[in-house]
């Protein structure tokens, strides 16, 4: 009786660390997702500065601000855009390691899991011929 | 066996199946229909592109151009182009820039520059996948007909010598190989997706350096597969004992035996054990047709024998061990159950529920269903 | 029995995604045309209106040459303008004009967009129904 009870409580536990297992699956791919969309933007941005960096210092540059262009020095355009990338750069340093982070818990959720697997098997057995 | 046998023959069929291969075809023509709209898109982006250098080199010729301005999307105004020497420029990320035709045309160039190494990229690609494909395609056709695969090894000797040679030189060989069999394959499946996973990473190698050089190494990848297989399905042959059966229809048969048997994983170990349980009465039968001298391949091959049964309590899931003892007894026609079992398994899978739905019949919707 | 049901079941689903399915997304696409168009054209109204409110007879704006480049333009006459009829016509007309055929047009859409909802609706019914009686189907089998 104990062991059935036992057993039991394993198999809940087992239910709550295969949700975290795909709570945890699903935030790795929606990181991937966001990754990929600041890959994109960093590349567009690169676009960008390389012409920046090819224009003279008196070019009109604008900037599309809502429906509207808003002329900017183009000091300050250059230097915006650099900080822009600079932002992506740390931030897609910063999804990498939340990714290394949460595929680490992955893998250790499933080794747990596994093993709970394991245990419950075991006790089955141990079960059946009783 | 009738006659003597110095060579393998193996059904294509067995080595992959035809339905596998043909899936895998039409997964990669897929891609490659995907790249190739991708493709026609960014050529429709290049072309756009020179029309657009072109338009705007002939743009400041004129002072204005007389054209209909749009208006929204649906209507127009008569007007004219004014300052024809001077283009607001979207260089990306709501910037814009203004610029001189000339300049503009400078922009566009670099632009054409990146579409055009895309192209490139891309056409090494489908290039890459078109290899692909036509490699699965070609398999699939040949396992279709019925293809077999005949190896001999060259073997100068006379025959005797030939005979105690093998018993000699080929057992450790053999006995080698078949370890280094256990550790590679420990189960069919993994066999299979490790050989597609392997596909994976030459793909992957091919496009980093785009080489073209696919199909040397699908072959390499194949003849050791098959060359390990050569050796692991002797056993089943022995079992199925008529030898005479052409080996469509001795795959056919095997096909049904392993699906019968992988209904469950632990079955499939014991096919080979019956085969070899079957196989160590057959040398008998085997050597007694045969005009080889008797004495010491029966000999060589119990030792061989005994060596692979302590292998088996070794190592688990070893399908093969058990088979491998018999390449020393002399080559022969050679089927073996590799790459069925990933299919058998997925095809009693299938039965399986096919088997559920007669007895009572099932819907998709009705999942969807219970969410609505 | 069961396997002429579930043949049953089976051409039912059949029908339901080959037939039903793509046709509803097919009414959805056209629907989501009609409401692209009506937008386009209440634009249209309400940039006129601007016009009339500001009495600009001139009109100086940027033409998107292609691949966003853009070069300015002058319009040096505002009083005629020349609308999208549809099938590629363009009509001219004078402001007056322009805002009449625009609320014709507008009627004319919304009734379509109607047309294309009920269609969608029903659409949707048949499928709610086929799959009902795959349920029926399903149950009498297990009963």
């Amino acid at each position: 009786m104990s062991s059935a009870a036992a057993l039991r409580e394993l198999q809940r536990d087992l239910e709550n660390k295969a949700n975290d297992l795909s709570k945890l699956q699903k935030d790795i791919a929606k990181n991937h997702q966001v990754r990929k969309k600041y890959t994109i933007q960093l590349g567009e941005n690169e676009l960008v500065l390389k012409e920046l960096d090819l224009l003279n210092e008196d070019a009109n540059v604008f900037k599309l601000i809502g429906p509207v262009l808003v002329k900017q020095d183009m000091a300050e355009a250059n230097a915006n855009v650099r900080k822009r990338i600079e932002y992506i750069s740390a931030e897609l340093k910063r999804l990498d390691r939340t990714v290394q982070d949460l595929e680490e818990k992955q893998n250790s959720k499933k080794e747990s899991i596994y093993k709970l697997q394991q245990k419950i098997q075991g006790l089955q057995a141990g079960k059946a011929p009783a | 066996m009738a006659q003597r046998e110095k060579g393998t023959v193996t059904s294509l069929a067995s080595l992959v199946s035809a339905e596998e291969a043909q899936k895998a075809a039409k997964r990669v023509e897929g891609s490659i229909a995907e790249h190739q709209k991708e493709l026609d898109r960014i050529r429709h982006f290049i072309s756009d592109n020179n029309n657009l250098i072109n338009h705007i080199q002939k743009l400041p010729d004129e002072l204005h151009h007389d054209i209909m301005v749009p208006f929204g999307k649906a209507a127009f105004f008569p007007g004219r182009l004014i300052h024809t020497n001077e283009f607001t420029v979207l260089l990306g990320e709501g910037y814009y820039v203004q610029r001189t035709s000339k300049q503009t045309v400078g922009i566009l160039q670099r632009r054409g520059e990146v579409l055009d190494s895309q192209v490139e990229s891309l056409k090494a690609m489908m290039l890459d996948l078109k290899a692909e494909a036509s490699f699965f395609g070609s398999t699939a056709a040949e396992a279709a007909e019925g293809l077999v695969e005949i190896r001999e090894e060259y073997v100068e000797e006379h025959p005797t010598e030939r005979m105690s040679n093998e018993a000699d030189s080929e057992k450790p060989d053999t006995s080698s190989s078949s370890k280094v069999h256990n550790v590679e394959v420990a189960s069919e499946d993994e066999e299979y997706a490790r050989i597609m996973s392997r596909f994976n990473e030459l793909e992957k190698e091919e496009l980093e350096t785009e080489h073209v050089d696919e199909d040397t190494d699908f072959g390499c990848s194949i003849n050791k597969h098959s060359f390990e297989q050569l050796k692991i399905s002797e056993g089943h042959l022995l079992g199925n004992s008529s030898l005479k059966q052409n080996s469509e229809s001795l795959g056919q048969s095997q096909q049904n035996s392993a699906e019968r048997s992988t209904v469950e994983i632990l079955n499939v170990q014991q096919v080979p054990e019956d085969n070899y349980l079957r196989r160590e009465s057959s040398p008998q039968k085997g050597t007694s047709n045969s005009t080889k001298p008797l004495p010491q391949p029966v000999k060589e091959k119990a030792q061989a024998a005994n060596a692979s049964k302590s292998e088996i309590s070794d190592v688990k899931a070893t399908i093969e061990t058990g088979f491998d003892s018999t390449k020393a007894f002399t080559g022969s026609i050679v089927e073996h159950a590799h790459g069925l079992l990933a299919n058998a398994a997925s095809e009693t899978t299938s039965s399986q529920s096919t088997g559920l739905r007669t007895s009572k019949p099932v819907s998709r919707f009705k999942m969807q269903r219970g969410s609505r | 029995m069961d396997s002429v049901r579930q043949l049953k079941v089976q051409r039912y689903e059949d029908f339901v995604d080959r037939r039903l399915k793509p046709d509803l997304v097919r009414a959805i696409a056209e629907r989501d045309k009609v409401f692209e168009s009506q937008k386009i054209f209440s634009d249209l109204r309400k940039s006129i209106e601007t016009l009339e409110k500001n009495a600009a007879t001139s009109l100086r704006t940027m033409v998107n040459l292609g691949s966003e480049v853009y070069m300015q333009a002058d319009v040096p006459d505002t009083r005629h303008i020349f609308v999208d009829v549809g099938l590629g016509f363009h009509v001219e007309f004078t402001w007056p004009e322009a805002l009449e055929f625009i609320s014709v047009k507008e009627a004319r859409l919304a009734k379509q967009i109607d047309e294309y909802t009920l269609l969608i609706a029903s659409i949707k019914v048949q499928i709610k129904m086929v799959c009902e009686g795959i349920q029926e189907l399903l149950q009498l089998s297990s009963a």
